[in-house]
């Protein structure tokens, strides 16, 4: 980066506190024309009010903001931060459904010809941005948003950010639900708006990425700036290293586990649903982590719930321990820790206690089937401690905990059930390295107790790390069967996308 | 120890109900008398009754519609079938009917899946109408008098100078008290209403849990329906008119959320009193009718808007 060039943002000692929390504390940041520059850290390092506070979402409380060299004031809205030439793209899209793409994309600030929308002119621009920037996005722009895959919604988006030429770009963890293939699209693209002279802040919990694209890295830990180097001078290991500290050692082989004389808990054959899996069999035993991977898709997620037999399969059958066949999952041993814990498994306008008891009020039931309580709490005091789950008062709601004490207490929730197999889903999208590590040591612990799980993640490190088996899933067939014996992330890759 | 500022935040409902009782009582001759509390308690026990059911399905993120036609129908049908067999039966018969059509909702909301708003008010139309073309309109008089009497201590009566409608209503509270709290059933209920899917996928039949809800709701309806019917001792097609949105409006100052999952029995019986005592004495000052619906609907956009304020601060 040349010295001569005049920077497009300049922040210096920016300061926010919430109630309690300081969110950000004296931190300095800058970014030049034609740069990427990321940002990493934890949940909670301050990165998303740091992109609140630039898109004039919320105010700050100290601290100065330049862009190209004057002074921002202190208060300046949305609106403002737009005219100034700042666009974010968020990692929950802000697109609506049921207008068409060429409306979302100028919404706002429709072109206008005598006070109509000049529809014809909205689509010349549209058209010459996707040339430029040679997008793969050949659909027609007046079919409504909804029919739109999410890679594609996410490129609207992009587009509705670059069609104003923006002078930065704030893109807040673009790829979290994107599959390998759609993410390297998006970094070529945003290689090639660098070339346009676009200022690019680039925030991620994926360090391969972050490492991949970025001219600059900056870490963050709790609001603070811990420090800003240059790609080439510093090592993927350091960006671990600073962000993690201790928990963030580097990831090490799941211990084999001798499953030989091990009862068969889970015995699926000939699982099949069109949409899902054709001829999916398996026999999960005691104690075992087997791993389910592949492209991120609503179909292997899916075939959790057709293991629990939330779906009704097309064909095949799936026995219990007994030989029994598994009917429903109340009153066998089984359950479903689903993707999207916000949307799937919390109960988030009630307290973190319903939260942990729901599963059991059915289970710990005395005389005329009223609750037993004093059971239910006995219990659930004593895996909220194992897992060392943080929390205020038990009967605060669930959204006061962190995301990651959340997905724990989704965890206690089925320990306090007693649940024999554990069928869990992405467990850790979202969290930060420190959650992720307790929770995969709680997950090795289950299975050193003799319970079963079945992990179905495109999290490729998760799964080398927790599983002993991997069944390549792609296509609605398990292609490969592994053994996770000194497999590399690229013997999976290899299966998954070839 | 809690601060006097989290006890009056936790109970703020009850704050605002012990104010209100205060301004009336000094500015309200014969507001604060024994007769005139159990009066307010008569009166409200029977909004109470159906502000109970709605409460349930508003809990599993529905809404009841149907319950003001469901009380004209209760009415017509009790007092037909009291006529001819007793009050026992009239009493059942209404019973049946309010309970019926409750489980019908349950069954298009729980089964069919149509939106609660289009199924009740579509039941509502429908079983208004039954009702009118049956009985032309006309409400159906000349009870008997050897029922009518025992009948009007349904909503008319005391023991030991507490009104009947009220140890009813008590009786419900109990009642509903345990099965929300007590019983797995009642639990489930908060879960469906709050994350249908995640309740799905935690083993709950969600079926099961709106089908009885619904059913609720009709019974409680009816409960109500027989307090009025008794006290009115005759059989009024149009007796629901306006109950609706009465119940709704309890509800929801009791701070129960339209979007389910959220509500109290307590809150409920707070929003009942506070509501139906503001009434009470408004009448007492001979207030026009108008202006209480004015005042009614400033109460119950305030108390919204303070639970969203008490969220926000969260």
């Amino acid at each position: 980066m040349s010295k001569t060039i005049e920077k497009i943002l300049n922040i210096e000692n920016l300061n926010k506190h919430y109630p309690g929390v300081k969110a950000l504390e004296d931190f300095c940041f800058d970014l030049f024309p034609g740069e990427i520059h990321s940002i990493v850290g934890h949940n909670g390092s301050g990165k998303s009010t740091f992109v609140k506070i630039l898109s004039g979402a919320i105010p700050y409380d100290s601290g100065l903001i330049y862009f190209h060299n004057t002074l921002r004031p202190q208060k300046f809205s949305p609106v403002d931060a737009i005219e100034s030439g700042i666009r974010v793209v968020y990692q929950d899209l802000a697109i609506s459904p049921n207008l068409s793409l060429r409306d979302n994309i100028f919404l706002g600030s429709e072109t206008q010809k005598s006070g109509v929308i000049d529809k014809s002119k909205e689509k010349e621009s549209i058209r010459h941005l996707i040339h430029e920037y040679n997008l793969d996005f050949d659909v027609d722009l007046e079919q409504k948003a909804h029919t739109l895959s999410f890679a594609k919604m996410q490129l609207v988006e992009i587009i509705r950010a670059l069609i104003f030429k923006p002078g930065i770009l704030i893109l807040d963890e673009p790829t979290s639900a994107l599959n390998l293939k759609e993410i390297e699209n998006l970094l070529g693209i945003l290689k090639l708006m660098k070339t346009k002279g676009i200022g690019i802040i680039f925030i991620s919990h994926k360090i391969n990425e972050v490492f991949e694209v970025s001219d600059r890295i900056t870490v963050m830990k709790n609001g603070k700036k811990v420090w800003t180097k240059k790609k080439n001078e510093v090592q993927l290991q350091d960006i671990v290293t600073a962000m993690a500290g201790e928990a963030g050692k580097i990831l090490k082989a799941n211990p084999k586990r001798n499953l030989l004389n091990q009862d068969v808990v889970l015995d699926i054959k000939g699982l099949s649903k069109k949409g899902i899996i054709n001829d999916f069999s398996y026999a999960l035993k005691r104690g075992e982590i087997v791993s389910i991977t592949g492209m991120k898709s609503d179909s292997l997620y899916r075939l959790a719930r057709l293991v629990l037999n939330f779906e009704k399969p097309d064909a095949g059958e799936i026995r219990g321990l007994n030989g029994d066949k598994k009917k429903s999952l109340m009153d066998k041993k089984t359950c479903l820790l689903p993707e999207d814990r916000h949307k799937n498994s919390l109960f988030n306008r009630n307290s973190v206690s319903y939260n942990i008891d729901i599963s059991s009020f059915q289970k710990y039931v005395g005389n005329l089937n009223l609750i037993k309580y004093d059971v239910i709490d006995t219990i659930s005091r004593k895996f909220i401690e194992k897992v060392d789950l943080i929390y205020n008062s038990i009967k605060d709601n669930i959204q006061t905990l962190s995301s990651g004490n959340r997905q724990k207490a989704v965890l206690v929730r089925w320990l306090v059930f007693d649940a024999d197999i554990f069928v869990i889903v992405e467990p850790t999208v979202g969290l930060d390295v420190e959650s992720r590590f307790q929770l995969y040591n709680l997950f090795l612990d289950l299975a050193d107790q003799g319970k079963s799980i079945m992990l179905i993640s495109t999290d490729v490190q998760e799964i080398l790390y927790l599983s002993s088996t991997i069944l390549v899933y792609k296509d609605e067939l398990i292609v490969k069967h592994l053994d996770n014996a000194g497999l590399r992330e690229e013997d999976i890759y290899r299966y998954m996308l070839v | 120890m809690k601060t006097l500022k989290e006890l009056s935040l936790s109970n703020k409902l009850l704050v605002v109900l012990v104010i209100e009782l205060m301004l009336l009582s000094i500015f309200v001759g014969n507001f604060f008398t024994f007769s005139n509390f159990m009066n307010v308690f008569r009166q409200t026990s029977i909004i109470y009754m159906l502000a109970l059911g709605q409460m349930l399905v508003l809990l599993v993120a529905g809404i009841d519609l149907s319950q003001g036609s469901i009380v004209g129908m209760v009415s017509v049908f009790s007092v037909v079938a009291l006529k001819d067999f007793g009050v026992m039966a009239g009493i059942l018969t209404g019973i049946l009917t309010g309970t019926a059509i409750g489980f019908i909702n349950g069954f298009f909301v729980g089964k069919a899946r149509i939106q609660p708003f289009i199924t009740t008010l579509g039941i509502m139309y429908i079983i208004n109408g039954i009702t009118l073309s049956l009985t032309n309109g006309q409400p159906i008089f000349n009870i008997p008098l050897e029922y009518s009497k025992l009948f009007f201590y349904l909503g008319g009566g005391y023991i030991l100078n507490i009104p009947i409608p009220f140890i009813i209503a008590i009786l419900a509270t109990v009642g509903m008290g345990i099965v929300l709290y007590l019983f797995p059933f009642g639990r489930h209920i908060y879960a469906v209403g709050d994350n249908e899917e995640a309740a799905r996928l935690c083993g709950i039949n969600i079926f099961k849990i709106k089908f009885i809800i619904y059913g609720l709701s009709g019974f409680f309806t009816s409960i109500g329906a027989l307090m009025l019917t008794a006290r009115v001792n005759s059989g009024e097609p149009l007796l629901g008119e306006g109950m609706l949105f009465e119940s709704i409006g309890a509800v929801v100052v009791g701070g129960t959320s339209l979007m389910g999952g959220v509500g109290s029995i307590r809150g409920t019986i707070m929003g009942v009193l506070i509501i139906g005592f503001l009434v009470n004495g408004l009448d007492m000052m001979n207030l026009s009718t108008f202006i209480k619906d004015i005042i009614i609907g400033m109460i119950i956009i305030f108390a919204v808007y303070s639970a969203i304020q008490k969220k926000r601060q969260r």
